[in-house]
């Protein structure tokens, strides 16, 4: 369901990847829809349309959900939704288009990591890629906004992913959907039963199972070495609305301006799945869902085990907000910080085959030669070491910390 | 309007489970209680207050030492309390109480407290308290009380026709005491039933199953150690040619392999390091009954293996990561 045009729209500059863009539009301005407005000349930032047709009433500073002093394009709507001029359907011709129109279209990793998909798709020259997997797996709890896209659209993503094999030259496609939604994978195999190279897996329906490398293991039975990316073993993983954004885009023209947010928690009154333009106040969308059954504590953009805690529901929706979560109590008060007893429970849960609680004591000390021998690259951050602790201590925050620090004392192997 | 209002930042993940540390730990309390009523049936009220006595000293000497040396309070984690619980199981219900207290200070503030705090000790709490009264007070720790509520066996052997109403005065022996004379021994039914003597909470097999049973359920403990420690001794009682059954339901060993060697800070953190922990406390603990001075031979066995942990996990934790991280594709 499309939310209610709202009157202003704050657009930021920085939506996904690494770096942000600058505005190319002026105060004063009158936009249309799919209207180039903050382009950059960094790999690490995806150009920014405008998600409505109206006014640039102006350009401001101020904290986005990703920068403390972001860009913003504040337009107000005219409601008439005008599409822009340039909105027309790419004309693809070679890997080199495709590539454009990957970047024309604004595409970041719309499972909420936010990467840059030209980049993704342009990565490792030195391995061909020779699978694709098409991510719909969607493991976090609350989360259901790919599975509703999955269900609507079956022959776009499915024509998207055929897009993205022919123009990358990948061989095989596996479309990966979570064993909770056996219809769907049913109906997914049905659909590509006459079609060749592309195949259905179910994953396992346990978080993390929708963390990339977790994907490729359950869907090709291949493991990505630590340090590894998985172009760098000839694997492309794209989530499942990412590919539908880029079908929409090469059929119409239309970049990503707006995109669906599962809103959900329990002080929401009417919890939904809602299409939202880019650059709505938060507060707009809980508006739209009848606001709030219970007072506002913790706000999530994307879901509870890896989202990121929102300061405040003034922000902008951007481009990587799967979900946003309103909470009424948070847990993470009533947390009491007590002694590790090596329980192991941190251990058993980890995916990744880590010892976290040898590891806390590790970055505690600030001991990154142990850490890097004790394989802390191969963290994926997914939060189950925190989520079973019984002492509640921060590891997973800990071991983020930890692995950047020493991934960044490393020299680099890969761009990303 | 919702700005207006503070909202909570904090790092994910932003749901957590339910189990905390406390919880764990009133999981091994309640999982004591079939072992202390039972104890309580066969001792009487005595064995309650020794269980009192040893809980309160406990909890009051960490709350006391944790306060003079300014730290912060971790009574409320329920620790104390179960190395309360665990030490007055291991005890005779006639015990003076002054032994209970010092046991209770053995633990707390020497096993505990000075490495540190709850996890960072190198020995069980408990265990340490009751090695103390084993050298310093074991005239007391070796004379057990003795009622009609038992075995035949026992009260023949334990003096006849005594005055059994004040348990304080009259003793009698173990099964192990009397195994070790060579004399005739309880059935092996009637010592699964706890009716024999013995440290207050060590004799009855069935209460110590229950309470181990449901920790393994509630997934308070892995049930590697105790079904590797139990498996090993019966094995290790069987090559020497003794009843397996008899050697389990003997002495403290089914109290030690669900309770105090399933302790998470004195046993290795990995499933292979568990698997190892156990079968060896199983070969030590029938060994040094069999060989040594020791009738008992659990706690020195325990002694030993909570010793040797630090090196298990380091090098099954290197076992874990090198197969896990074996630099291979295929999986």
């Amino acid at each position: 369901m499309p939310i209610t045009l709202p009157s202003v729209v704050r657009i930021p500059m920085t939506q996904g990847g690494q770096a942000g863009c600058r505005p190319v539009v002026r105060s004063g301005d009158r936009v249309c829809v799919g209207q180039l407005i903050g382009d950059s000349k960094s790999a690490m930032a995806a150009p920014v349309h405008s998600s409505v047709s109206g006014t640039v009433i102006s350009i401001e500073r101020g904290p986005s959900q990703q920068e403390q002093n972001d860009i913003h394009v504040v337009i107000e709507t005219d409601g008439r939704q005008t599409v822009a001029d340039t909105v027309q359907p790419p004309v693809i011709n070679s890997r080199a288009d495709f590539l454009q129109a990957v970047r024309s279209c604004g595409l970041v990793g719309l499972g909420g990591a936010g990467f840059p998909t030209e980049r993704k798709y342009a990565a490792s020259k030195k391995t061909p890629l020779h699978t694709l997997i098409v991510n719909g797996a969607e493991c976090e709890p609350f989360v259901t906004s790919d599975h509703t896209n999955m269900t609507v659209y079956v022959r776009d993503i499915i024509a998207g992913s055929a897009a993205i094999m022919k123009w990358l030259a990948i061989e095989k496609c596996i479309i990966a959907i979570g064993a909770d939604k056996k219809e769907t994978a049913e109906l997914y195999r049905s659909v590509t039963a006459e079609l060749s190279g592309i195949s259905v897996a179910l994953l396992p329906r346990q978080f993390p199972a929708g963390e990339e490398t977790m994907v490729i293991r359950e869907a090709a039975h291949v493991r990505i070495l630590p340090g590894n990316l998985p172009a760098d073993q000839g694997f492309l993983v794209s989530n499942s609305t990412t590919v539908l954004k880029l079908q929409h885009y090469l059929m119409t023209g239309m970049p990503l301006v707006s995109r669906t947010v599962t809103v959900d928690g329990d002080a929401v009154k009417m919890p939904m799945n809602v299409e939202v333009p880019v650059g709505t106040s938060i507060a707009d969308v809980l508006a739209f869902c009848a606001g709030e059954k219970k007072p506002l504590r913790k706000l999530i953009a994307g879901g509870p085990m890896t989202g990121t805690a929102l300061p405040s529901a003034e922000l902008s929706v951007i481009k990587t907000n799967n979900a946003l979560l309103f909470f009424s109590e948070n847990r993470s008060d009533l947390n009491k910080e007590t002694a590790c007893i090596n329980c192991g429970r941190c251990m058993e849960n980890c995916p990744a085959g880590l010892v976290p609680t040898m590891l806390y004591k590790q970055w505690l000390q600030k001991d990154l030669k142990s850490l890097e021998k004790n394989h802390i690259l191969a963290c994926i951050g997914c939060g189950c070491c925190s989520y079973g602790c019984p002492a509640r201590k921060p590891l997973s925050d800990a071991l983020t910390m930890a692995k950047e620090t020493v991934a960044a004392g490393k020299p680099m192997e890969n761009d990303r | 309007m919702t700005n207006r209002k503070s909202l909570t930042v904090s790092p994910s993940p932003h749901i957590f489970a339910r189990t905390d540390t406390a919880t764990l730990m009133r999981s091994v309390v309640l999982a004591l209680m079939p072992a202390q009523l039972w104890a309580i049936y066969i001792f009487g009220l005595r064995a309650l207050l020794v269980t009192a006595v040893s809980v309160t000293s406990c909890v009051s000497l960490e709350w006391i030492y944790r306060r003079m040396v300014g730290r912060s309070a971790t009574i409320g984690d329920w620790s104390a309390a179960v190395t309360g619980m665990i030490l007055a199981m291991g005890l005779p219900a006639n015990i003076p109480y002054r032994y209970v207290i010092l046991a209770a200070f053995c633990a707390i503030i020497i096993a505990k407290q000075l490495f540190g705090g709850l996890g960072q000790n190198f020995v069980n709490p408990a265990l340490l308290g009751r090695t103390v009264l084993f050298f310093g007070a074991s005239e007391y720790m070796n004379r057990f009380p003795l009622t009609l509520k038992m075995s035949d066996v026992l009260i023949t052997a334990g003096g006849g026709k005594a005055v059994f109403s004040a348990v304080d005065t009259v003793t009698g022996p173990t099964p192990l005491a009397l195994f070790s004379n060579a004399r005739m021994v309880p059935s092996n039914l009637e010592m699964f039933l706890g009716r024999i003597s013995g440290s207050m909470g060590e004799i009855c097999t069935l209460a110590l199953l229950l309470g181990g049973i449901y920790l393994c359920v509630r997934k308070v403990i892995s049930p590697i150690i105790p079904a590797a420690y139990i498996l090993s001794a019966m094995a290790t009682a069987l090559l020497r040619g003794f009843d397996p059954v008899f050697h389990v339901c003997a002495g403290g060993l089914v109290l030690a392999a669900f309770f105090m060697a399933t302790d998470p800070a004195t046993s290795p953190i990995t499933r292979s390091g568990k698997l190892i922990y156990g079968i060896l406390l199983g070969v030590l603990t029938i060994s040094l009954r069999l060989f040594t001075i020791f009738p008992d031979g659990v706690t020195p066995a325990l002694l030993l293996m909570n010793i040797l942990t630090p090196f298990l996990e380091r090098v099954t934790v290197n076992w874990r990561q090198r197969s896990w991280f074996n630099g291979k594709e295929e999986c």
